[in-house]
């Protein structure tokens, strides 16, 4: 491999936790809660490339953002970054083993945009100041010659060299966002980490932005991470894109194709649900169940096995996959009801009842299936008779003993087993035992390749 | 048949910079059952539009003049008793921020039950029994439980859907939707935008839905409104305005978004931003931003006119677009074409930079 084909950026097995503040005998106990906000990351950042990086709030992807810089100290994990050198050669360095004052100095190399452009900004300095201090504090510039790059960068986004006077408050939205950029373009960076930077812009001016950074990074050969939950955009600036899901990564890939033909199910989920601005566009919309749950207590196995509409049906039955997830539904919802005509009100199509209704155990089997979109009866012997041991436990002795049943009988590979990131094609790699050759077979199904989502190329 | 109807409205917020003209002469009108889309950037006097029709609107703003007719009575004219009577009853809201919009000290449930009791008569218990039926029906699992629930034990979706069950608490006419979804994720956001779609059919009301994603509107909206600077600049069904969008500001909007399956196409841009609303500019207020700005749109202020046959049309009309193209003022053509869909994906305009 050549020097040219190193990525500049390397992330290994990056995680970061935040403590919980438990209570005061909670600490003296030592009982402590983490919130894994980014657990095992991996990927690699190659020169004048931009990567996206989306997913839903909470899904880690500010503190990813964050912790590659150290703007927050990552709890494990490795970050190799090779910094160009005068000969043109390029040094590995590891960005977590680094001294405060030794980071401090990569910090030229290293630049961060941050989401807010009103809160980011310090109100009280001038624009050539805040645009300027980079300047200062890595010695780059001073006096006549410090001005002058102030006024030359201020252009370079498209604001007038005047503009140098001026407080934030008297820009507006877009203005304060192309100061933020000037500030990050002041130490001439490699790598940019852009988070969420035009999700606060309304439509005309985000395009101004985009267009803006599109054109930097084409003149200084930057790298970006570009953060954002916003999936056209993500898809418009990136040329790859990693999806994220509760800390980790569920799919990563070249973004033409990660929105052409989807791996994972989350990643085919989220792309269906995009409102599209095409008033007789019809598509199929995946609506997932429930919300992400809490990163306090993820979900073991596969992340996504609890919301997952594909998820896979355990060997020893021959179901298919939707009746499986409507099974999975039904037994991940036993814990948190109350009671039994609370269950149904669970069911995707579950209706309040009466205690009435349900007193005999063949309306509670008929109302529970239909709440729950289960097929009467199964596809599998088996698993039909083992449902109906369930529904004869619901309906004599109640949730805990049909809840019991439910996890002993009923597992499927997805919830035991947590997939590794696998590369099924050259640059994309996913994250499901879908695509792991020991869980995958015959009868399963995968997403399908989107026809109408790729229009040109 | 006609439900809300909005005559040259004039909001103004005296503001100690000077006054601000939010909402500029603007009409309207809203059927039974319509789902009409109120699109804009910020500033363009979308949200301010809305309050006004409850009377919503605080110091140091003013209604200055028109009228807002609900089945023919004029809100404006009505008692304090009399309006309150019909907020939350036959016009109802809901706003962006669902957190903001639930008290934190009262449950969720005594929160929905609420109008009811007071709205509709109903005694405690019977109220009750509707909040839980209500928030079953916006698809809140274990409504008895969740009824003694604080809105903080709510997730972001669930605290807008019980938003949307105390909107319909009293099976208004109207509802209006600001911003709705613009907090929450994309997920939440396709799952509450069909609930909403499913129940305004259900209750059949009319929605007001205002937003600044196209995408938004193209999935809800059966009729639009495109508003700038405090004006309506386009009026049109949701499929005039996407495949054949007739103002210049449609247009930039519509070429500004990022589309999927574009390809690496660079987005066109509006120059400028909008303008300041305590000094809007002379003639035409987008003349500044206009690719297509001549020496008379510095001048001459645009009606909203058929862009066919250039006659000034009203409040009613099914289309309108208030640029000068139309009346004959121009010398040059607009030169904007137009391609939705499949192939190209692509709206564009006179390209600017």
């Amino acid at each position: 491999m050549t020097e040219r084909d190193q990525p500049i950026l390397e992330v290994r097995n990056l995680s970061k936790y935040y403590e919980m503040g438990g209570s005061f005998v909670d600490s003296l106990l030592g009982r402590k809660q983490e919130v894994k906000a980014v657990e095992s990351v991996d990927f690699e950042l190659y020169k004048g490339e931009t990567l996206g990086v989306v997913g839903e709030s909470g899904c880690g992807k500010t503190t990813l953002g964050r912790s590659l810089l150290r703007l927050i100290e990552p709890t494990d994990g490795s970050i190799i970054y090779r910094q160009e050198q005068e000969d043109g050669t390029r040094e590995e360095i590891e960005l977590t083993d680094l001294s405060s004052s030794a980071l401090r100095g990569l910090r030229r190399d290293l630049q961060y945009i941050f989401q807010d452009p009103f809160a980011s900004l310090n109100p009280r300095m001038t624009v050539g100041d805040i645009v300027g201090e980079p300047l200062d504090i890595h010695n780059l510039a001073s006096g006549e010659e410090r001005n002058e790059r102030v006024r030359e960068l201020l252009e370079i986004v498209g604001l007038s060299p005047s503009h140098a006077y001026r407080y934030p408050h008297e820009f507006s939205g877009g203005q304060r966002q192309r100061i933020g950029i000037a500030r990050a373009l002041a130490v001439d960076p490699e790598i940019i980490v852009c988070d969420e930077p035009v999700s606060a812009l309304d439509v005309s001016v985000q395009a101004q932005i985009l267009n803006l950074l599109e054109d930097l990074q084409d003149e200084f050969d930057l790298s970006y991470i570009f953060i954002a939950h916003d999936l056209s955009v993500v898809e418009h600036i990136s040329d790859r894109v990693a999806v994220m899901y509760l800390g980790e990564i569920a799919e990563a890939a070249p973004s033409e194709r990660l929105f052409a033909s989807p791996k994972h199910p989350y990643t085919e989920a989220l792309l269906s649900v995009i409102p599209e601005p095409d008033p007789n566009w019809v598509g199929n919309k995946i609506l997932l169940e429930g919300d992400v749950p809490s990163a306090l207590t993820p979900p073991d196995g596969c992340r996504f096995h609890t919301r997952c509409h594909r998820i896979i049906p355990p060997e020893e039955y021959d179901i298919d996959q939707d009746a499986w997830e409507s099974l999975r539904n039904l037994k991940l919802r036993v814990p948190d009801a109350s009671s039994v005509p609370d269950l149904i009100t669970f069911g995707r199509k579950g209706e309040l009842v009466e205690d009435e209704a349900i007193e005999e155990l063949s309306r509670l089997d008929e109302i529970l299936r239909s709440a729950f979109e289960i097929p009467s009866p199964l596809s599998d012997p088996t698993a039909e008779d083992h449902l109906s041991e369930v529904v004869e436990l619901l309906h004599g002795e109640g949730l805990d003993a049909a809840g019991e049943t439910l996890d002993e009988l009923f597992v499927s590979p997805c919830e035991t087993v947590s997939p590794e990131l696998i590369e099924t094609e050259r640059l994309h790699q996913v994250s499901c035992l879908l695509y792991d050759d020991e869980y995958r077979s015959g009868g399963l199904e995968v997403p399908q390749t989107q026809s109408d989502a790729v229009a040109d190329d | 048949m006609t439900l809300l109807e909005v005559n040259n409205l004039t909001v103004r917020f005296y503001t100690a910079e000077g006054v601000v003209t939010a909402v500029d002469d603007l009409s309207f009108t809203i059927d039974r059952g319509e789902k009409f889309g109120i699109v804009g950037e910020s500033g363009a006097g979308k949200s301010v539009s809305a309050l006004s029709v409850l009377r919503l609107i605080e110091n140091p703003g003013r209604i200055e003049s028109g009228e807002i007719l609900l089945d023919g009575e004029n809100l404006l004219e009505m008692s304090d008793k009399e309006i309150r009577k019909v907020r939350g009853n036959r016009v109802s809201m809901i706003f962006q921020d669902a957190q903001t919009a639930l008290n934190p000290v009262y449950t969720v449930g005594e929160q929905i039950s609420e109008p009811i009791r007071h709205h509709l008569d109903y005694s405690e218990s019977e109220a009750k029994e509707r909040a839980i039926e209500l928030l079953d029906t916006v698809g809140i699992p274990d409504p008895q439980t969740r009824y003694s629930d604080y809105p903080h034990e709510f997730s972001g979706g669930m605290q807008q859907r019980a938003v949307i069950a105390m909107a319909l608490s009293c099976d208004p006419d109207l509802l209006i939707a600001d911003e709705p979804t613009t907090a929450l994720d994309v997920m939440t956001e396709a799952k509450i935008l069909n609930e909403l779609d499913r129940l305004a059919e259900e209750f059949d009301t009319a929605v007001q839905l205002i937003t600044h994603d196209l995408g938004v509107i193209a999935e809800v909206c059966d009729h639009v409104m495109v508003m700038y600077a405090g004006q309506p600049v386009e009026t049109a069904s949701v499929d005039d305005l996407f495949y054949d969008p007739k103002h210049p500001y449609t247009v930039g909007l519509m070429a500004s978004i990022p589309r999927i399956g574009a390809g690496d196409t660079r987005l066109q841009t509006i120059p400028g931003v909008m303008p300041d609303l305590i000094d809007v500019p002379t003639g035409c207020t987008f003349h500044p931003r206009c690719p297509y700005a001549e020496d008379v749109c510095t001048q001459k202020e645009p009606g909203l006119v058929d862009p066919a046959t250039g006659t000034e049309v009203g409040a009613d009309a099914d289309r309108g677009a208030s640029c000068l193209a139309y009346t004959g003022d121009l010398a040059n053509d607009l030169t904007f074409d137009v391609t939705v869909g499949d192939a190209g994906q692509s709206v564009g305009g006179e390209s600017d930079d």
